[in-house]
């Protein structure tokens, strides 16, 4: 590149895990090639996936944030912006606070949000653990909990760490159980699929725990509305369950801003190619994480697995015009099968989980527990 | 005889992979009018299994299965 010439402008949408490890590895590889800005709404990054063990321990939060400044390569530009407009035909990103930005490539990796409204009684009546209010205030639900119908599920797809509701649902269990409260609790897992997962054999697994546990199972339960006043939630399919405490993962919605259906569908969601996690319709524009409409789980693996990804082939691109690395669908979900187990689900688009995953031990237990450590200063890094 | 039915709506799937399928059919239905047919063509296995579960626990109408060139055809009358 001649001197003179104006750099290439990366900018990436979004200081989750998917832009975190983009940032990183741009940072890091391409810092004389090109210009890299990260936007993010926020000034930390958050370790979700320990919000299920804070329902059920008395710790704080504090230790799954840190600052984006300390976490992102010193080459990367931070503007803590909220993105409220995308225009793909000029390269402009419009905020919030009305300033915008251009960018000659683009990364889409702001993730999901919740619309709680989509599901009438929703809001004020029902419990989740998706973000630290809510599962702080679901832990003093639990605890004040004396009895009854605990009723758990998901009310639409997609949604974020597609295992996190059936691993809830099997602390919940144990927990009770700790609490010698099992006699007085009935546990309801609602799923709007055939089954307890979308996954045949892990479902299998799943569904015999259930049983075992005496779990009742109400498959094809896709949630139509909450009557707060009959203390019971009904579904599309004409089934009605009572609860005395409802904890149920919320609708999402992916990147709201984006009102061009080539880029991105009615609920957000936005269209890459599979494999290659760029636009079909704008090729200077490659999407990461939970914001993408793969067909994959959204999870922190997959976003991390698929952020590698993305930026070879935006670097590759700018060197030589081509590019060439691939995204298998790779996921690897530890899941808590009580509170001091955990089997793993590792897969591709192609191949089913491993059976070794299968059995639950503690080993699995202590990786997924502690990993939070490894997360802020490997995984984030791009390193890894 | 059923293969000559003309659907309300056509929900093409055929690039979605399982729950997808089923979960447009339910997407389309939860906003579509009773009486109206529906038509969803997917090339994912799953749905064999899961379609036609689906409309019989919903209790709407199964009108057909129809295998097509490398695809399948699930047609479906919404009917409450």
């Amino acid at each position: 590149m001649n001197s003179n010439q104006k750099k290439p402008h990366i900018v990436i949408l979004g200081g989750g895990t998917g832009g975190v490890v983009v940032a990183n590895l741009l940072g890091r590889k391409a810092k004389k090639l090109v210009d890299i800005t990260l936007v993010s709404k926020n000034e930390n990054v958050f370790y979700e996936p320990d919000l299920i063990y804070r329902l059920f321990d008395k710790k704080d939060l504090k230790k799954q944030y840190r600052p984006l400044r300390k976490v992102v390569n010193k080459n990367v530009s931070i503007l803590m912006e909220e993105v409220v407009h995308l225009d793909p035909q000029n390269h402009v990103v419009q905020f919030k606070s009305g300033n915008e930005i251009c960018y000659d490539w683009l990364v889409i990796a702001t993730g999901a949000r919740y619309d709680y409204e989509s599901v009438t009684g929703y809001a004020g009546e029902a419990h989740h653990f998706y973000n630290e209010e809510a599962t702080l205030k679901l832990r003093d639900a639990l605890e004040s909990f004396e009895g009854g119908n605990i009723v758990t599920g998901v009310a639409d797809l997609p949604y974020k760490c597609p295992i996190a509701p059936i691993e809830v649902t099997f602390m919940l269990y144990h927990y009770f159980k700790r609490r010698k409260m099992l006699e007085q609790v009935n546990i309801h897992y609602l799923s709007p699929l055939g089954g307890a997962f979308s996954i045949d054999q892990a479902s299998e697994k799943f569904e015999k725990q259930f049983e075992k546990k005496g779990i009742e199972l109400h498959e094809f339960f896709n949630t139509e509305e909450i009557i707060p006043e009959k203390k019971a939630v009904t579904s599309l399919e004409g089934e009605e369950v009572n609860y005395d405490l409802l904890i149920l993962v919320p609708p999402h919605l992916g990147a709201t801003y984006i009102d061009d259906r080539k880029l991105a569908n009615e609920q957000g969601w936005v269209i890459v190619d599979k494999e290659r996690l760029q636009s079909i319709a704008y090729p200077n524009i490659f999407a990461v994480g939970d914001t993408t409409e793969l067909p994959i789980s959204k999870a922190g693996s997959t976003a991390h697995y698929q952020a590698k990804v993305a930026s070879k082939n935006i670097l590759r691109l700018i060197k030589e015009g081509r590019l060439n690395a691939k995204y298998n669908g790779h996921a690897q979900c530890f899941v808590m099968m009580g509170l001091t187990s955990a089997m793993v689900l590792d897969f591709t688009y192609t191949r089913p989980p491993l059976r070794l995953g299968y059995i639950p031990n503690r080993l699995f237990y202590y990786i997924k527990k502690y990993f939070s450590r490894f997360y802020f200063r490997g995984i984030l890094s791009g390193r890894v | 005889m059923s293969q000559e039915i003309i659907a309300d709506q056509v929900i093409d799937a055929r690039g979605s992979y399982c729950p997808g399928p089923l979960m447009e059919l339910i997407k389309t239905i939860r906003k579509g009018e009773v009486g109206k047919i529906y038509e969803v063509w997917s090339k994912d296995a799953g749905s064999i299994r899961d379609i036609p579960k689906w409309v019989t626990k919903a209790n709407h109408e199964m009108v057909g299965v129809f295998e097509e060139n490398g695809h399948t055809r699930f047609v479906v009358k919404k009917v409450r």
